[in-house]
């Protein structure tokens, strides 16, 4: 029993990933995905729900008037200073984040499992042919079963050796990437220290609200929480003044609408902040940990009895191959 | 120490404040507007910016995720080896036929 516990301990040093590592490292990949998912989808609906706010704006504000682009025209700074090239970018690395998660899972579960036996079923199938036109080729249809045996287990732990050394050699790009990317996602989705977004300066500053924080630059987020609250400053103007006239009806009107769309943009924007930020520090967290998971080996019971397996096929397979008849 | 815009809006807190104790003169909103314009000019600035670093972490991405397609493409590899023998073999196979 001692030696059978040698032999597994030493195929175990040369085996691929355990259970636990493609358990962390899956998981890794999958949050990556998510992190990349996540900035894409929300980053374009910022800049709309932007132009939304500033569309309402417009309805109520008399005064409003479109601005020199400096190329010879006049527009109505819809999207207040958010370029398309700017939203283009952002779009792009957050796809580009969420494919690099994607390829990182692939890599650690496409099991070629089916490719694995169909090439070890070929295999069988063109020894047993041999083995029917040649006198020299004298193999037993156990013995075909054997070496197919053999060529499956030896294939898989071929792979899965090579899945391990890949993963070591990726997480060092990983982590630079995600030191890269992470902070430029955590600067559009975090919230400036007295953004209007914040409960305490909704409605302009609060009794005992901070006067002071940690400064960031404006992100994504950041304008929308301003567009929403100078849209809803302006709304509340209109509704306050008295004015009996019946055309101002109307605008009275619009203004409560565009309270509540303001409003309801400041509440969604907090949240938007408060989910961004736990997904992508948590993140920036993984940056080192894939380079952890593949180094550091922990064999489960899992892994023991997966090994057992495999040696327990390729035990029957030798002992069918070297028997002598 | 905060940031202009982070200060532009500090500022336009303060006299959103003396507004809202009924100092409704039209000068003081129209001062209003005027520093909020400039805010957004300058959060625009600050967003611009940050796209130049967007742009250059998409490259930093791309050869990254590169270099896994590379590793996939080097796993299939080996599931395609085990083919190649058994192709081997029916070569070898031929030569007896």
């Amino acid at each position: 029993m001692k030696w059978f516990l040698m032999f597994a301990a030493v195929m175990l040093t040369g085996c691929g990933l355990t259970v636990q590592q493609k358990a962390d490292s899956t998981a890794i990949a999958k949050a990556t995905v998510a992190s990349g998912q996540f900035a894409s989808d929300n980053l374009a609906q910022l800049r709309r729900h932007v132009i939304d706010l500033q569309v309402a704006y417009h309805k109520i504000n008399p005064r409003a008037k479109c601005l020199d682009t400096g190329m010879g025209t006049c527009a109505l700074p819809l999207d207040k200073g958010i370029r398309t090239d700017d939203l283009t970018a952002r779009i792009a690395l957050s796809d580009a984040l969420a494919a690099y998660g994607q390829a990182i899972d692939s890599l650690i579960n496409a099991d070629h499992k089916e490719e694995i036996a169909e090439a070890a079923d070929e295999l069988n199938g063109s020894l047993a042919s041999a083995a029917e036109k040649s006198d020299a080729l004298d193999l037993s249809e156990d013995q075909l079963d054997a070496i197919s045996g053999l060529v499956e287990v030896a294939g898989r732990w071929n792979l899965e050796r090579q899945r391990q050394h890949a993963l070591q050699e990726i997480a060092p790009g990983y982590a630079s990437v995600i030191n890269q990317v992470t902070p430029l996602l955590i600067h559009d989705f975090t919230l400036q220290w007295n953004s209007p977004c914040r409960p305490e300066f909704r409605d302009g500053r609060a009794d005992g609200a901070p006067s002071t924080g940690d400064s960031k630059q404006a992100g994504m987020l950041d304008v929308y929480c301003k567009t929403a609250y100078d849209l809803k400053r302006h709304a509340r103007r209109i509704i306050d003044a008295r004015n009996a006239e019946p055309a101002y009806h109307t605008v009275r009107s619009d203004a409560v609408d565009a309270y509540v769309l303001a409003h309801n943009a400041q509440v969604n924007g907090y949240i938007l902040s408060s989910n961004g930020s736990k997904l992508l520090s948590k993140l920036h967290d993984s940056a080192e940990e894939l380079g952890n998971v593949a180094n550091d080996k922990h064999y489960s019971s899992k892994d023991i009895k997966a090994l057992g397996k495999d040696l327990k096929s390729l035990s029957s397979s030798l002992k069918v191959l070297i028997t002598k008849e | 120490m905060s940031l202009l815009t982070e200060q532009l809006q500090s500022f336009i807190y303060d006299l959103d404040a003396l507004i809202d104790r009924g100092c409704a003169d039209d000068e003081l909103w129209e001062l209003r507007q005027r520093i909020s314009e400039f805010q957004f000019q300058q959060d625009a600035i600050e967003i611009h910016h940050a796209t130049e670093k967007y742009e250059k972490a998409l490259t930093c991405v791309s050869q990254a995720k590169a270099s896994v397609t590379h590793c996939i493409e080097d796993l299939s590899h080996t599931a395609e080896a085990i083919e190649k023998i058994s192709k081997c073999v029916t070569a070898i196979r031929k030569l007896f036929d």
